[in-house]
């Protein structure tokens, strides 16, 4: 790992210098952020709290055709979109949203099954990481075994100090990103890096919620069955904000676009808060209410996945706490689950 | 102000320990302290929570259709009595609607209405509160309050004052039914209407069609289709959505009939056009139904400003056939009736 | 999803035409009868009734990539149904004015009356919106366009 420190008027430099990349940087939208792809270095807020939707879309569209096709009187003419897939930076992600996208490689990239698609783009995407000195009201990113200067998944990492950029180059990926750059970035000292380690220690006092999470996935099978899970989903008016918004959700459906002629394959995000998520062909529906449709999402994230990947389905950034029309809490539910009384033998 | 958090409570307390109601939905402080939550009480200490104060912002009333949604278990009795609901004057709106079109009889609702003198945008008091470096940890014990132009927050025996046009929601700046329409019981005192106009939508208005539809198109790209404004419409309340239908594999054996029983409006991908075919959609769904309690707006996670939409077709309705919908309990329905002498305009 | 890329000046609009059975297609019928000449663009669907149209159907349209889409009827009071025009009169104009404050030209949808005996209304109503559309070029804003 190199460091290297940039002033901050040289920032968008840096960011024109970036050739050869479709280039995500937050940007605003009305009162929210939103990645996008840059057009101009200008519209890089890099001071930004929290995209409203997780970047993690780069990587995974939500709306992502996988082939076009065409029926000819001699058979089909498939044009697979895999061949196009470009190449992206990802520039000032959150730690919770670069955690979130090594969660997905354990479900996307793992064992038998490798999903082609978002296999090429992960190859493609070089994550620019960008440390966080204000963590919002619900971030609780510290809770569950990351926090605001976590480097987890980055290729490169930035730190926002006084009077410039700290830049640490920690892959070979973010080596071959700054290549052409390299006459911006100066060489850091010190001083710079202990300033580092205190604006890490200033965060991470900031924090007011936390979640304790030792324990819980037991705790939570063995209420399975309670009527807390109504209590808590009460609330709920099942939209997918909630699964939608969040950077590890990663369910999607498979849908058939197109006429007699011609058409698309689309792969577009799901929700398992969506009835139709769990509809059988019968009718039936095995996840009839909100109840349990809620449930299965505080189970997938704290108990499944961490049975399954060691690795826990909830990276703390607080959003579908924020974003939630009802005020449904996930650290409110998680630690509540303690409180109640039944199903302990 | 707890004075009518009093009431509420006493009121749910003794309705449900009489077993008058089945349940009684109403709303409880949320754990950020600012926010309220939508919940439902089923026994009277679970009552004791409830709340009425400015951050009330849930319409209640789109909670009803959980009861007609629900599939009874096998062998199980269906609970007869009516559903307790606490409404503010918009709510009450919406109710009214829902009793209009059948979906519920008047009997089967026991409306606690309450008069509103607006309640707060969370969000923007959430910014007002940050601005002013005032402590997050406070929260806890936080008690809001509406005092003429001003939005009192207390909390540990402290005050501040919020001016209230900088923290209330934009609906109730326009809010023409601040008091219940309908109600078995009242809180509160009669609260004076705001005039009868549309200064909301004079932006809007000025603007050429192409430059309308450039903000719409920005607008409905960012939507990622989450549903929520759907979901929480007091007057959505279809068991199958038109706009969401899983996908159904047609064949060239598939009949036109099937087609017909599954015409797809609406693709399931968000792109811009599919979700301005969903908006659109919904908006027109909406005509002569929508009771203007702004909650599609509130809900959007990508900030689009549905009330636009909303309160647009409620102008048309109103300048062209005099129609506004949840007023009272008759059954009307602005398109299911014509009159003779309609407007004719527009036709070749 | 349409091989519509023709340019302005010879531009060819495609129009869905919706038509109840028994005026507007009736009338159209007529004006084939008596050999009034009329522009081929206009793609006619038959519905039973005019109340039949869903305001969906037009969206639908014109997602499909329709240029311009006309809805015809009986004249109010002539419904074969006694009154289901009536509805559709509502409805319609409520519709164009949503369209309308989105920003979609007003002149891409058009509603009329036609009854069974007026061929030459019928083609007189289809020359004036295909002039308008013409005038508009090709529509591709609510176009579905395939994604990337």
């Amino acid at each position: 790992m190199t460091t290297y420190k940039i002033s901050k008027d040289k920032m968008n430099e840096l960011l024109t210098s970036i050739k050869g990349y479709d280039v995500y940087v937050p940007t605003e939208m009305g009162d929210k952020f939103q990645f996008r792809v840059m057009k101009d270095a200008g519209d890089a807020k890099l001071g930004y709290s929290q995209s409203a939707k997780p970047p993690k879309d780069v990587i995974f569209p939500q709306n992502e055709v996988l082939m076009n096709y065409k029926i000819q009187p001699n058979g089909f003419d498939v044009e697979n979109s895999l061949d196009h897939i470009g190449k992206f930076v990802i520039f000032g992600i959150r730690n919770c949203d670069a955690r979130a996208l090594k969660y997905l490689d354990t479900q996307m990239l793992n064992g038998k099954y490798v999903d082609p698609y978002y296999a090429k783009r992960r190859e493609n995407t070089t994550v620019v990481g960008l440390a966080c000195n204000s963590p919002l009201y619900n971030c609780f990113c510290r809770s569950v075994g990351a926090g605001p200067h976590h480097k987890e998944g980055h290729d490169v990492h930035l730190t926002e100090l006084d009077d410039g950029y700290l830049v640490e180059v920690i892959t070979d990926k973010g080596k071959e990103l700054l290549a052409n750059s390299m006459s911006l970035l100066a060489g850091s000292s010190d001083a710079d890096t202990s300033k580092q380690a205190e604006l890490k220690q200033a965060c991470e006092a900031k924090f007011v919620r936390k979640i304790d999470v030792k324990g819980n996935d037991k705790r939570m099978l063995d209420i399975f069955e309670s009527d807390y899970w109504r209590d808590v989903s009460d609330g709920c008016i099942g939209c997918g904000i909630c699964t939608l918004l969040c950077p590890t959700c990663f369910c999607f459906d498979i849908q058939d676009i197109g006429s007699r002629k011609e058409g698309q394959r689309v792969r577009v995000w799901d929700s398992c808060q969506y009835p139709e998520y769990t509809m059988h062909a019968s009718s039936h529906n095995p996840r009839p209410g909100k109840k349990e449709r809620q449930r299965q999402r505080f189970f997938h994230k704290y108990v499944y996945s961490y049975k399954n990947n060691q690795m826990l389905g909830c990276v703390g950034c607080g959003r579908c706490i924020n974003q939630c029309p009802t005020q449904i809490d996930i650290i409110d539910v998680i630690e509540g689950v303690k409180n109640v009384k039944e199903g302990s033998e | 102000m707890s004075a009518k958090n009093d009431q509420l409570r006493k009121i749910a307390r003794t309705l449900l320990a009489e077993g008058k109601v089945k349940y009684f939905l109403g709303n409880v402080r949320g754990a950020d302290g600012f926010s309220s939550k939508p919940t439902t009480a089923r026994t009277p200490e679970e009552a004791n929570e409830f709340v009425w104060d400015p951050s009330c912002v849930n319409n209640m009333a789109s909670y009803l259709h959980e009861d007609k949604k629900r599939v009874l278990k096998r062998g199980e009795e269906p609970d007869t009595r009516p559903i307790g609901i606490f409404v503010k004057g918009c709510d009450s709106r919406s109710v009214a609607l829902n009793i209009q079109e059948h979906i519920f009889e008047r009997e089967q609702i026991y409306i606690v209405g309450a008069t509103c003198e607006g309640v707060v945008d969370v969000p923007k008091l959430k910014k007002a509160w940050m601005k002013r470096g005032l402590p997050v940890a406070a929260t806890n014990t936080l008690q809001l309050s509406i005092n003429g132009d001003e939005v009192i927050a207390s909390f540990d025996g402290k005050q501040e004052k919020f001016a209230k046009d900088d923290v209330i929601m934009q609906r109730c700046k326009v809010c023409r039914y601040p008091n219940p329409v309908i109600y078995d019981e009242l809180i509160g005192e009669q609260v004076e209407p705001k005039p009868d106009a549309y200064p909301d939508l004079e932006e809007m208005e000025a603007m050429s069609p192409a430059e309308r539809w450039a903000f719409w198109t920005e607008q409905f790209s960012t939507c990622v289709r989450c549903l929520a404004c759907r979901n929480v419409c007091p007057a959505c309340y279809c068991r199958e959505c038109s706009v969401q239908r899983s996908n159904p594999a047609f064949g060239p054996r598939t009949t036109p009939t099937e087609k017909m029983a599954k015409a797809q409006f609406s693709n399931k991908t968000p792109t811009m056009e599919d979700n301005f075919n969903f908006h659109m959609s919904r908006m027109y769904h909406m005509t002569g139904r929508c009771t203007n309690c702004g909650e599609c707006n509130r809900v959007c996670p990508v900030g689009i400003p549905l009330r636009l939409l909303t309160r647009k077709m409620d102008k048309d309705v109103r300048e062209t056939y005099d129609h506004e919908s949840g007023l009272d309990t008759e059954p009307k329905n602005l398109l299911a009736e014509y009159d003779d002498d309609d407007p004719e305009g527009g036709f070749l | 999803m349409t091989d519509n890329n023709e340019n302005n000046e010879n531009f060819e609009p495609k129009i869905i035409a919706f038509l109840c059975t028994w005026c507007s297609y009736a009338g159209a019928d007529l004006a084939g009868s008596a050999r009034i000449q009329y522009p081929t663009n206009v793609k006619i669907i038959k519905v039973m009734c005019s109340s039949r149209i869903n305001p969906l159907f037009v969206l639908r349209a014109f997602r499909k990539g329709a240029d311009g889409v006309l809805v015809s009827g009986c004249h109010p009071g002539d419904c074969h149904y006694l009154t289901g025009n009536y509805f559709t009169r509502r409805r319609l104009i409520l519709f164009k004015k949503q369209l309308e404050w989105v920003g979609i030209d007003p002149n891409r949808f058009h509603m009329s009356w036609v009854s069974a005996s007026e061929g030459q209304g019928w083609a007189d109503v289809v020359n004036k919106v295909i002039d308008d559309v013409k005038e508009l070029g090709p529509q591709d804003e609510m176009r579905r366009k395939v994604v990337e």
